[in-house]
């Protein structure tokens, strides 16, 4: 009796170290800054990573389930959304601005094109509940999955308990999106020594150190930080930028500065997706009006670029491009979540 | 037969009531011994109901308060100052429509003469991200568009004598300066009572009112007025 119950429970825990896969520790790439996520209560965990993976791509977060995260955010894309100049959400509708590429948001401490969102933890909560993007309710999301058993024994395993929370769901989400590193491109194995710049990349390289590093700045290709880069505001959008949050007139047209890795990727450009191609965007750079009021002060001095400087700038914003963070299997849709909703 | 079956549902009863009886009254103590804070709202002495439209003032408006949430966080008791305990749950979310929410157990101290708490959600807290149980967003208490909780919602319409009626939307929140709309309140008790707050909204709406602030959905300077205002509108009863 006493040795069939100790079998058991030799059993028990085995089958338990084979389902418990532990806490998860944000990986920081060699040479870079150390992540500026915090966050008192979000232990990260490959549980409930894995759980905010199918939450990414399940179209019940939004009211007619047709629309996931995945919708605007495609892995192949480096999760922008090509094509669209505007995002483009429940019932086909167009909201005001370009959907980001997302990857190192770990290393971010503002979210949204103009900053509106301080935390990841709290970010999903914006298109989930926006009428043009998603527009479904938190609770309703709640009371969806918590009709579901798969879901059920997902929480089950990744917090000792089935409860179903939105807190809960907004931190997996979080947490999947954290996972989404960016560090395995050309460039970064060059620093690490292990290829090298053509000369065509490496005078680009110079280039760019010049003329786009104070905003765009090494190794993330962004300061993150709220600037103005003499974009002519579009007059029906009216988009007034960073001013929305701090009602600061002085932060009025000031955008985050998106990061220039993955470019091949994640077209159109800017925050309303005005530009299709990387050549648009240099020809902007250097014919842009540097008497604009609100133009940032590091591109106030003349830029000009030769049509051969234009292509060796563009050659090494292509070693920017990272193949395998597009391709993870990691993140694309979890084909093993028996799903009629996934949005493949 | 039958004179069994009686005694036996007699005897089933008997022994159900003794524990009962003794539960009950086990529960009354414990509910009187252990302090508590409640909240009542009113409009100057008429209490208001959810969703009722009720007088408002002497001039003949009158008010529909159809939402009104709060929190309060971070509830501690002093004694000649010093601090003697503080609440182990960081949040409390007070809607006027759950009767429940009204009523909050105090830590067990029996000695305490005063009592503090904020009004609204710890900064600390916000910078940090979002919370669990009173503080899940499931909740509609955090807004959507941007990062933050909403500190104090207050939804209805006024509806004045000779004008048309008024919509009322007051989202008041921010954490971050200038926007900050994080309020310090400390009240005089007694251990022994249930200490309840009067929070009369009548100051406040009429203040709303003179400002013309009466749709309010973001962190902004009115939001910063009209939450030092409400601190004015409560007071121990
Ligand atoms: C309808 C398209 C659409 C859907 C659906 C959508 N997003 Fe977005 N996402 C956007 C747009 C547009 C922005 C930029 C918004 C802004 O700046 O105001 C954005 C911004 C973001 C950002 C901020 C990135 C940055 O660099 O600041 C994150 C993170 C994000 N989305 C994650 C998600 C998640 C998670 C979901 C699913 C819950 C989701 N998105 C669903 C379009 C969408
Ligand atoms: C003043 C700081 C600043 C400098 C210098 C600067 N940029 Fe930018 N860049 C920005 C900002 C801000 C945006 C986003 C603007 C918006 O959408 O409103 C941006 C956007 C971009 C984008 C679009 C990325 C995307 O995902 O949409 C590209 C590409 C780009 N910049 C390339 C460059 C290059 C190349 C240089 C150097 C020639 C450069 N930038 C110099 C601030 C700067």
């Amino acid at each position: 009796m006493m040795k069939t119950l100790l079998a058991l429970l030799l059993l028990i825990i085995v089958m338990l170290s084979f389902t418990i896969k532990g806490p998860f520790t944000i990986p920081v790439p060699e040479g870079w800054p150390k992540p500026l996520y915090r966050s008192k209560d979000n232990t990260l965990t490959e549980e409930r990573i894995e759980i905010g993976r199918i939450l990414f791509y399940d179209n019940r977060l939004s009211q007619n389930n047709m629309i996931s995260c995945a919708s605007c955010h495609s892995s192949y894309n480096a999760f922008a959304h090509t094509d669209h100049a505007l995002s483009h959400g429940i019932h086909d509708a167009i909201g005001n601005r370009n959907a980001p590429a997302l990857f190192n948001l770990a290393w971010q401490t503002s979210f949204m094109w103009d900053g509106a969102i301080h935390h990841l933890d709290a970010q999903a909560l914006s298109p989930i509940t926006h009428p043009k993007e998603m527009n479904e309710t938190l609770e309703h999301i709640v009371i969806k999955l918590r009709q579901d058993k798969n879901y059920r024994i997902k929480f089950m395993n990744a917090y000792g308990d089935s409860m179903i929370t939105g807190e809960r769901i907004l931190k997996c989400i979080a947490q999947f999106t954290l996972t989404l590193i960016s560090s395995d491109a050309k460039y970064d194995l060059v620093k690490k020594g292990m290829q090298q710049f053509t000369p065509q990349e490496q005078r680009g390289y110079r280039l760019y150190k010049t003329h786009c590093a104070s905003c765009h700045t090494e190794p993330l290709f962004s300061s993150y930080t709220f600037k103005n880069n003499g974009l002519q505001p579009d007059p029906i959008l009216n988009d007034l930028g960073h001013f929305r949050i701090t009602q600061n007139p002085a932060d009025s047209f000031l955008f985050k500065v998106p990061s220039l890795r993955n470019l091949e990727y994640t077209y159109p450009y800017m925050h309303d997706g005005r530009f299709k191609r990387i050549r648009d965007v240099l020809d902007h750079y250097t014919g842009l009006n540097r008497d604009l009021p609100h133009l940032s002060k590091e591109l106030k001095p003349p830029l000009n670029l030769s049509p051969d400087q234009k292509v060796e700038l563009i050659s090494f914003l292509l070693t920017l491009s990272d193949k395998k963070f597009v391709f993870n299997t990691d993140y694309t849709y979890p084909k093993e979540f028996p799903y009629s909703y996934m949005n493949k | 037969m039958s004179n069994i079956r009686i005694k036996t549902i007699y005897n089933i009863l008997l022994n159900l009531y003794f524990p009962l009886i003794l539960i009950a009254g086990f529960n009354s103590v414990y509910a009187q011994t252990y302090p508590q804070l409640s909240w009542h709202v009113t409009l100057n002495e008429i209490e208001i109901s959810p969703g009722r439209k009720i007088p408002y003032g002497t001039e003949g408006d009158s008010l529909r308060v159809n939402v009104l949430r709060f929190y309060i966080s971070d509830i501690t008791l002093f004694r000649n100052g010093t601090l003697l305990a503080k609440d182990s749950i960081a949040s409390h979310l007070i809607d006027f429509a759950n009767r429940s929410s009204l009523t909050q157990h105090l830590p067990d101290e029996q000695e305490f003469d005063s009592i503090g708490f904020v009004l609204g959600v710890d900064s600390l807290l916000q910078e940090y991200g979002i919370g669990k149980a009173d503080l899940d967003p499931v909740n509609g208490m955090y807004w959507t568009w941007q990062t933050g909780y909403i500190h104090f919602k207050l939804e209805g319409v006024f509806y004045p004598k000779f004008s048309s009626e008024k919509e009322i939307t007051l989202h008041l929140g921010g954490y971050q300066t200038p926007h900050q709309t994080i309020q310090q309140l400390k009240f005089a008790c007694s251990p022994y009572h249930k200490n309840c707050l009067n929070l009369n909204l009548y100051p406040f709406i009429n203040y709303a009112l003179k400002s013309d602030a009466l749709q309010i959905m973001s962190p902004c300077l009115k939001a910063v007025e009209l939450s030092a205002n409400l601190t004015q509108c409560i007071h121990p009863e």
